[in-house]
């Protein structure tokens, strides 16, 4: 395992600078000129030539690319166009919030997706099974932004159970900790005595989260469903039950548990994909992430936030893929790398 | 016994009278929701108002807008006279005004917060760029000098503004956000920090900024004015339009950007709410490209300009947030001709002129319209879209596109289009519009080049007084509407939607957000 870890993250490297030089010169396909644009609506000619000459855009595009990895090699992301904030620091900042936003939502989508895949696979043919499927269905058809917008006018304006957008209540101000807010609130009881940032935080999340689940929820109760037929026909199953073991243990002891691989590994691509940026539901949601935040970059034509950005999603997206293929060692132990 | 008893209670009573009244409108922390995070809040580096309207609360100038209206007046500047040759201009400061690090405003701070913006021997010059030195001409060039040849401390009170030529419409801009006084002790300590930690002399003091979330300012109590009724004012991203207007709606936001009709409509609906009006200095024009395409041909632009039913466009889609111009400036600032008569709507007349012209009909062109909203725009494809069936009715094939914002202000600044939608914010002089989006650079989209009123708008800025100066401009704007570089669509009128209880707010007809005057119904 250690040797197939260590060879796994070696491959990290090269794999990042290729995504980062593929996105480098993507760039120079779209139109736009980032000095034009950050010097908005009173440029004047002479201006942009001197914004391109210091941020080296006039320079020859392999000179930029040279110039580009050598910094990225020292772990340098260069600084945003718009800001002139590092960017690294830009992503951290942001980072926290897409973070806890797909944990929350990721976890919803897992434990009801499973659910439903479960009783849809052990109940086939059955209401229960037409419900959780053609359920799955609307929810991979459904546009989050719609789907957004629902909830906000139904559970927040016209019930009045959560917030509309943000991350905490309009009017407070709290120093962030972990910049996980509902891990923040948690230990602002202990420290502060108080239960107002936490609930805030736990009544901001669930609407997002709710809307961003929808997908992968689909996703993995499809997912299960199929893996579940598929073990539940075996003879070991059939075993299990002519043993007499209840019906439970033979579906979550016995069947589920060889159906995992399958679902982890959706799981994780779901993840991945939420961590990459849920842009949508952030922008409904008013949730301070990398997905807007990556957005707003490409639309002002910010190169360096872009390529710095999409690097490190690519980061973590091949991160999340070798924790999967960690845990399948765990879940099946026949697995050896 | 009863004459004491009266004198006590009389003594109690002239106490009482003579307590001060506790402020009714005191307290309250208001929230204002906006569409995109600021950019960054050193006012020398703002060009967009996601980031000014932050630091119009901070930040003073020499001088200021009169609330509500586009009159200068002082500010941190008591007043400030100009020399006789009109090259120097002396700016008498205020004193015992404190910045919110508890520095004190003089004149070194003075020189520092402007000069950094142009001087590279200033290290604070390095955290730029400083787009409004370079935009307004201040600075040099390879061609030429900069209109402000230096900036220099007279005493502890008092500046001075040395000019290269002797150009009025300087003034103004010791109004504008990009002047703003900074704490020099912060600026330096905190170098390129400062955009994210601003220091300043305003009504309020910057608290925390959590990037694509909230900025947060609050109260400052050693302020040398009139105190801001507030306690705080915590200015929200919202980036959806509609979870905007919600937020409105369920009281999490007090105060929101206008949204769109749609959005303006759900506002007016609700009991709650309120909107309020007021002028605005946007201004939203058709460009005509006069270098290139059917309309270099100025029969074409005049034909184009009585094809067009502006009423009708004004009417369907800009509704209440757009009112008729003539001129591209507004009708609010002086300078502005209201005897010239405007282009009328005449279907016949530009056929006529569309078949004096020459060119085979149909005569193909493209209208570019805007993809998102803008203060003078609310809908840039139902107006390309009535403007094409308009247009057909007279000879023209008109086809419609778009692209995104990057690439349309590309294509705009490359002039690859005929017609292209685009419009102004300006500021509350006359040559910042008709000198600026007339002569060259970028912000002359139509391409237009016609000497006599080069020479007119640029004699304009150099003479002393605003009777005189208007005749120079009145003489230009004849020019502009016989040669019809541009068809004016509207000047855009400023409203802000906010919870009932909120009071006191004015609209800036620059766009400006402050809320030193605001307070929160009990």
């Amino acid at each position: 395992m250690g040797r197939y870890l260590a060879k796994r993250f070696l491959l990290v490297v090269p794999t990042i600078l290729g995504v980062i030089t593929l996105v480098f010169f993507l760039r120079f396909l779209s139109p736009g000129d980032p000095a034009r644009l950050m010097l908005g609506e009173r440029a004047t000619p002479d201006a942009v030539k001197v914004l391109r000459a210091e941020w080296g855009l006039d320079r020859p595009k392999s000179e930029q690319y040279l110039v580009y990895m050598g910094k990225v090699l020292r772990l340098d992301l260069g600084r945003s166009y718009k800001t002139g904030d590092p960017v690294a620091a830009e992503i951290l900042t942001r980072f926290p919030a897409t973070v806890e936003l797909s944990i929350v939502s990721i976890v919803i989508a897992s434990v009801l997706g499973i659910l439903a895949g479960v009783v849809a696979a052990t109940r086939r043919n059955t209401l229960a099974d037409f419900v959780a499927m053609v359920g799955s269905l609307v929810g991979v058809s459904m546009p989050i932004f719609w789907l957004g917008l629902i909830l906000i006018i139904v559970f927040a304006v016209n019930l009045n159970l959560f917030p509309t957008g943000g991350r905490l209540d309009g009017r407070m101000l709290m120093s962030p900790i972990t910049g996980l807010y509902t891990l923040d609130g948690f230990i602002y009881i202990f420290k502060e005595h108080t239960f107002s940032y936490f609930v805030s935080a736990l009544e901001h999340i669930v609407l997002p989260a709710v809307a961003l689940a929808t997908v992968p929820l689909a996703v993995i109760a499809r997912v299960t469903r199929s893996a579940m037929l598929e073990i539940m026909g075996q003879d070991y199953i059939r075993t299990a039950r002519a043993k007499g073991l209840p019906e439970r243990t033979v579906v979550w002891s016995h069947a589920f548990r060889n159906a995992l691989l399958p679902v982890i590994t959706i799981i994780g691509i779901e993840f991945g994909y939420n961590l990459a940026g849920a842009v949508l539901t952030e922008t409904i949601f008013a949730w301070p992430g990398i997905g807007n935040w990556l957005y707003t970059a490409v639309l002002s034509r910010d190169y360096l936030a872009v390529q710095g950005g999409v690097a490190f999603v690519s980061v973590a997206f091949i991160l999340i893929n070798l924790l999967v293929d960690v845990l399948y060692a765990y879940v099946n132990p026949r697995i050896r790398y | 016994m009863k004459t004491k008893l009266m004198a006590a209670l009389c003594l109690v009573m002239a106490g009482a009278m003579a307590a001060p009244a506790a402020d009714s409108k005191a307290g309250g922390m208001l929230v204002y929701g906006k569409p995109k995070d600021a950019r960054v809040l050193d006012p020398g580096g703002i060009d967009e108002g996601n980031s000014s309207m932050i630091a119009t609360n901070l930040f003073e100038s020499l001088l200021a807008y009169k609330p509500g209206t586009t009159e200068i007046v002082p500010c941190l500047a008591k007043g400030y006279t100009v020399s006789k040759d009109k090259l120097e201009i002396t700016f008498n400061l205020r004193t015992g005004v404190k910045f919110h690090d508890g520095t004190t405003m003089d004149a070194d701070a003075v020189v520092f917060s402007l000069k950094r913006q142009n001087d590279k021997s200033i290290p604070f010059n390095q955290y730029g760029p400083w787009k409004y030195w370079s935009s307004k001409g201040w600075s040099a060039t390879e061609t030429k000098p900069g209109i402000i040849k230096d900036i220099v401390k007279v005493d502890p009170a008092t500046v001075k503004v040395i000019l290269s030529e002797p150009d009025q419409s300087v003034i103004y801009n010791f109004a504008l956000y990009f002047t703003a006084i900074v704490s020099p002790t912060a600026a330096q300590k905190l170098g390129p920090e400062f955009k994210n930690h601003p220091v300043g002399t305003g009504p309020f003091q910057f608290v925390e900024w959590v990037k694509d979330d909230h900025i947060a300012i609050k109260r400052f109590d050693g302020y040398w004015g009139d105190k801001a009724h507030l306690d705080g004012v915590i200015f929200k991203v919202f980036p959806d339009e509609q979870a905007r207007v919600l937020a409105l709606k369920k009281g999490e936001a007090d105060i929101i950007d206008p949204p769109g009709p749609e959005g303006m409509k759900t506002i007016e609906g609700d009991p709650n709410l309120k909107l309020i009006q007021g002028d605005r200095l946007s201004i939203g024009y058709l460009a005509l490209n006069c270098e290139t395409g059917p309309l270099a041909d100025k029969n074409l632009r005049l034909a184009l300009c009585s094809a067009i039913n502006r009423k009708e466009i004004l009417q369907s889609v800009y509704g209440k947030t757009g009112v008729p111009e003539k001129l591209p400036m507004p009708s609010l600032i002086w300078g502005y001709d209201k005897s010239i008569p405007d282009y009328a709507y005449s279907p016949e007349k530009a056929r006529a002129l569309v078949k004096a012209s020459g060119a085979q009909t149909p005569v193909k062109l493209t209208i570019m319209y805007l993809p998102a909203w803008r203060p003078y725009n609310p809908s840039g494809k139902r107006i390309a879209e009535i403007m094409q069936a308009q247009l057909k009715e007279v000879g023209f094939d008109a086809a419609i596109q778009t692209y995104d914002m990057g690439t349309y202000w590309d294509n705009v600044d490359a002039g690859k289009f005929d017609v292209a939608m685009t419009g102004w914010t300006g500021e509350g002089d006359p040559d910042d519009f008709l000198y600026n989006l007339f002569t060259e650079g970028y912000n002359n989209s139509s391409r237009w080049k016609n000497k006599e009123y080069v020479d007119l708008v640029t004699k304009a800025k150099f003479v002393g007084s605003i009777p005189e100066r208007s005749k120079f401009y009145y003489k230009a704007e004849k020019i502009l509407m016989d040669e019809a570089p541009v068809l004016m669509l509207a000047r855009g009128v400023e409203f802000r939607p906010m919870n009932k209880k909120v009071q006191g707010y004015v609209i800036y007809p620059d766009g400006l957000v402050n809320v030193s005057s605001v307070w929160m119904a009990k």
